[in-house]
């Protein structure tokens, strides 16, 4: 029987390239994903790794809770009072404090280095012991000393033709400075992190520029030799003051890794979609053929099951045919993915996202996992197809005319009118009964499913109202409508995979039209500006004050107001907020007041949407209990209330 | 024997399994095959029954000798070598056991196919028209193969033909016409046949 298989598979040579292509296809994606996803997370664990090597261990504030905000979690600065305690501590080599934050450079023509698809733009203190400095090296020129000077990524060195010893200026949220470039710094290998620009300052010029004078982000500690990280790591946290911990270098470099991975997670969740359809595509695909080859073959079939083949037999051999299919087509898959991930890195490049060069990795998970759900699908796909075969009649072989469709059962239409009305209700009760989306995922299936199933019932209608007009062109449009009446599971499994195509088609664009459509709602609903100016990066916490002025000093200007966001804790629920200007944020948001006036804000005011002030009953001038990841638990009051989202 | 539409593969059809009577009973042998479900019914065309097709029906991917053996590989069983060589000999085909179906000429086909019915030694082969769509000497040619199979191998043979050149090889000749036995002759020559045909078309 095998052979038999395998022989009928290899006489239809372009239907089983066709099908093997549109597994293919699916699992390529897959694979691709999976082999990007494992390399990425190589990619970065490397990065951190090599960055971070010279650092054993780090003091820094405890954060007052975790939560994901570009890099990491963001915790209050430390005190450079703990500095000296901290070299004390034995087994301490160096001990030095860090700094980072928001810097933008200008090329010479004083125009701003931007990035890519919103990788941040950044400056740090470069340690001046040089193991502390990881791989981070200074691939020209020497390391920053005093006020004015600076070092910068070798990639925006080389691509705006900064030489060394030329005059920049550079921009903090706090004022511009100029600053004589005197070194270009490389990562390990990399002329930059991963697409951000990098300035680096001596110690004191850091935290004057990116952070406060007598603090520190972090104390970054080197040990000396045959004291371990963790036994580093306990030590200085013996004597870190109330509020500071101190953890191993090896767990910081794991956390700013995995924040990463957490923020391009998406990337992959994205492509993953991608594979889904084009499996389910291809599921079509081979329903389909399966269906095509099981009526081509009904006499086949027959004469098997006439010379004694059992129905298990034919039910296996179809299966055997797929599973076949099904395992070469996923490893064609898998090479392919190979190529996809390559085509899907080089992608991410030109978006901006450039991830550090790993050579591409394919773990074995990656292998099974494509393999397997090549073959699944495949072998899913083809179960109802290679189950109407078992029910070819042996004395189909003898007949001379190939054998008659069957009537499409009522009970087909029952159950298929069922499956798909289940499938609407679900998803609306998850667009208005507030289930979870994933519910409309399945609701979506089941009604695609439905339809398909309940099709064949009204083929016969529907192309009788669809042909009328074609009958009026005379046998030919007569000839054409009965041929699409004769057969209906033919015609509505042929309709079938054009609407899965077409679904998918509409939905996408559906999907991009909305996307760009609620961003125009939202900033035309919210707002009255006429022009905003942002940070070049999305990822910058900021820009100087002095902005609002050098816009309001712009003839043709009548209001400027100041926005921030952020994310913090509000009476225990996490949510983003914005900071307001109360002098003028009514007259240039829509902020649709219902109750208390934006302008009565003051130092601790918070403007919150109905929904929540009903929600905790509060009312104008109660206390609104706030914590945030950097300053910690504030007590706030409520003044006004809004439509829209959490404001101070 | 009988003309179109007498029944004659109905009949068929019901006495090898492929097809129930709405009424009445079959026998195999010993067994009443009418009584058994669709499992124990195929196993018993696959191990006591062979049948030759008007229409050859063999599978167009396999080759000559994997046609000839495909009963037995779906039983599962080693094929009898020296069995299968006497019957491949008998039918003249040995210099044509490595080619496919679609390089054979339709009597060559059709011997595969009589090859395949005898080669697991069946207690009965069933030949539904056997030469209806042969021409006159690969029809003889069968019909001769089929009789030395009955009477050097003695093979039972059961074979509904409208033909009475190939009923004159037959040892017992049934008539039938619209669904009923109307006539039985031992062995006849065609002419006789056919004398008797219009008889019962008078």
């Amino acid at each position: 029987m095998l052979t038999a298989t395998l022989r009928g598979m290899f006489a239809h040579k372009l239907r089983l390239v066709l099908t093997t292509a549109s597994i293919a296809l699916g699992v390529a994606f897959l694979a691709g994903t999976l082999i990007l996803t494992s390399t990425m997370a190589l990619a970065f664990d490397q990065l951190f790794g090599k960055v971070s090597s010279g650092t054993d261990a780090v003091v820094r504030t405890t954060a007052p809770y975790t939560a994901q905000d570009g890099v990491g979690t963001s915790r209050a600065p430390i005190s450079a009072s703990v500095l000296p305690t901290v070299r004390k501590v034995d087994g301490v080599r160096a001990a030095e404090g860090s700094v980072s934050g928001y810097a933008l450079l200008t090329d010479n023509d004083g125009k701003a280095v931007l990035t890519k698809g919103g990788a941040p733009t950044m400056g740090y203190s470069m340690p001046s012991d040089e193991k502390l400095r990881g791989d981070v090296g200074l691939l020209s020129g020497h390391a920053p000393h005093g006020a004015h000077e600076v070092a910068i990524d070798a990639t925006s060195a080389e691509q705006h033709h900064i030489a060394l010893g030329s005059t920049i200026e550079v921009l903090f949220r706090g004022p511009t400075r100029e600053f004589t470039v005197v070194g270009t710094v490389g990562f390990g290998g990399e002329k930059d992190l991963g697409g951000t620009t990098s300035a680096y300052f001596d110690v004191p010029t850091a935290q004057r520029v990116l952070g406060t004078p007598g603090h520190f982000d972090t104390i970054d500690v080197s040990a000396e030799d045959g004291v371990s990280q963790t036994e580093l790591a306990k030590r200085l946290d013996a004597v870190a003051p109330p509020g500071a911990e101190a953890v191993t270098g090896e767990a910081v470099a794991q956390e700013s890794s995995d924040a990463i991975k957490e923020n391009l997670k998406f990337v992959s969740v994205l492509f993953l979609i991608f594979a889904g359809i084009a499996l389910f595509v291809g599921s079509f695909i081979i329903w389909n053929t399966f269906t095509m080859t099981v009526t081509q073959r009904a006499r086949e079939i027959a004469l098997l099951r006439a010379i004694g083949a059992t129905r298990r037999q034919v039910l296996r051999s179809l299966l055997v045919e797929a599973l076949v299919l099904g395992a070469v087509a996923s490893a064609v898959g898998l090479g392919l993915g190979l190529a996809v991930a390559k085509g899907l890195k080089v992608l991410m490049d030109v978006v901006g996202f450039s991830l550090p060069s790993t050579s591409l990795q394919v773990a074995p998970s990656t292998i099974w996992i494509s393999l397997l759900v090549g073959t699944l699908v495949t072998v899913v796909a083809a179960l109802v197809p290679a189950r109407r075969a078992t029910k070819v009649l042996p004395v189909e072989a003898l007949r001379e005319s190939t054998p008659g469709a069957e009537k499409p059962s009522a009970r087909r239409a029952v159950i298929g009118l069922a499956v798909a009305g289940a499938g609407a209700g679900a998803m609306l009760w998850s667009l208005y009964g507030g289930a979870d989306m994933k519910v409309f995922g399945l609701g979506l299936l089941a009604s695609m499913v439905g339809v398909m199933v309940a099709l064949p019932i009204v083929v016969r209608p529907l192309s009788t109202v669809i042909g009328m007009p074609l009958r009026m062109r005379g046998l030919p449009g007569e000839l054409a409508e009965q041929n699409a009446v004769r057969n209906p599971r033919r015609t509505s499994a042929t309709a079938a995979a054009l609407m899965v195509g077409l679904t998918l088609v509409v939905s996408m664009s559906v999907f991009a039209s909305s996307l760009k459509a609620s961003f125009g709602d939202v900033i035309s609903d919210q707002t009255n500006a006429d022009l905003f100016v942002t940070t070049a990066s999305t990822q910058a916490d900021g820009f100087s004050p002095s902005v609002i002025a050098a816009v309001r000093a712009v003839p043709g200007v009548d209001q400027v107001s100041a926005n921030g966001w952020g994310e913090a804790r509000f009476a225990g629920a996490s949510s983003s907020f914005s900071a307001v200007d109360p002098t003028n944020a009514e007259e240039v948001m829509n902020l649709g007041v219902s109750q208390g006036a934006v302008g009565d804000l003051g130092k601790d005011g918070v403007v919150v949407s109905r929904a929540v002030a009903n929600r905790h009953s509060w009312s104008v001038g109660d206390e609104v209990p706030a914590e945030f990841a950097a300053s910690g638990k504030q007590q706030l009051h409520w003044w006004a209330s809004t439509p829209q989202g959490v404001d101070r | 024997m009988g003309p179109s539409g007498s029944g004659k593969s109905t009949l068929l059809h019901m006495l090898a399994g492929l097809d129930r009577p709405t009424s009445g009973e079959v026998y195999l042998g010993e067994t009443e095959t009418t009584g058994l479900n669709d499992k124990a019914l195929t196993l018993l065309r696959r191990d006591r029954i062979g049948f030759i097709f008007q229409s050859f029906n063999l599978l167009p991917t396999m080759t000559a000798a994997e046609n000839i053996v495909l009963p037995m590989r779906i039983a599962g069983r080693r094929p009898d070598e020296h069995w299968v060589a006497s019957i491949v000999a008998t039918v003249g085909l040995e210099d044509r056991l490595r080619h496919r179906p679609a390089e054979l000429s339709g009597g060559q086909q059709q011997r595969v196919a009589a090859a395949r019915a005898l080669a697991s030694r069946p207690d009965i082969v069933f030949a539904d028209e056997p030469t209806g769509a042969l021409d006159s000497r690969s029809g003889l040619e069968l019909l001769r193969f089929l009789r030395r199979a009955v009477s050097e191998l003695g093979q039972t043979v059961v074979m509904v033909t409208h033909d009475p050149t190939a009923a004159s090889y037959a040892d017992r000749i049934l008539f039938l016409a619209d669904g009923r036995v109307v006539g039985e002759r031992q062995a006849a020559t065609a002419e006789e046949i056919l004398d008797h045909m219009k008889s019962l078309g008078a």
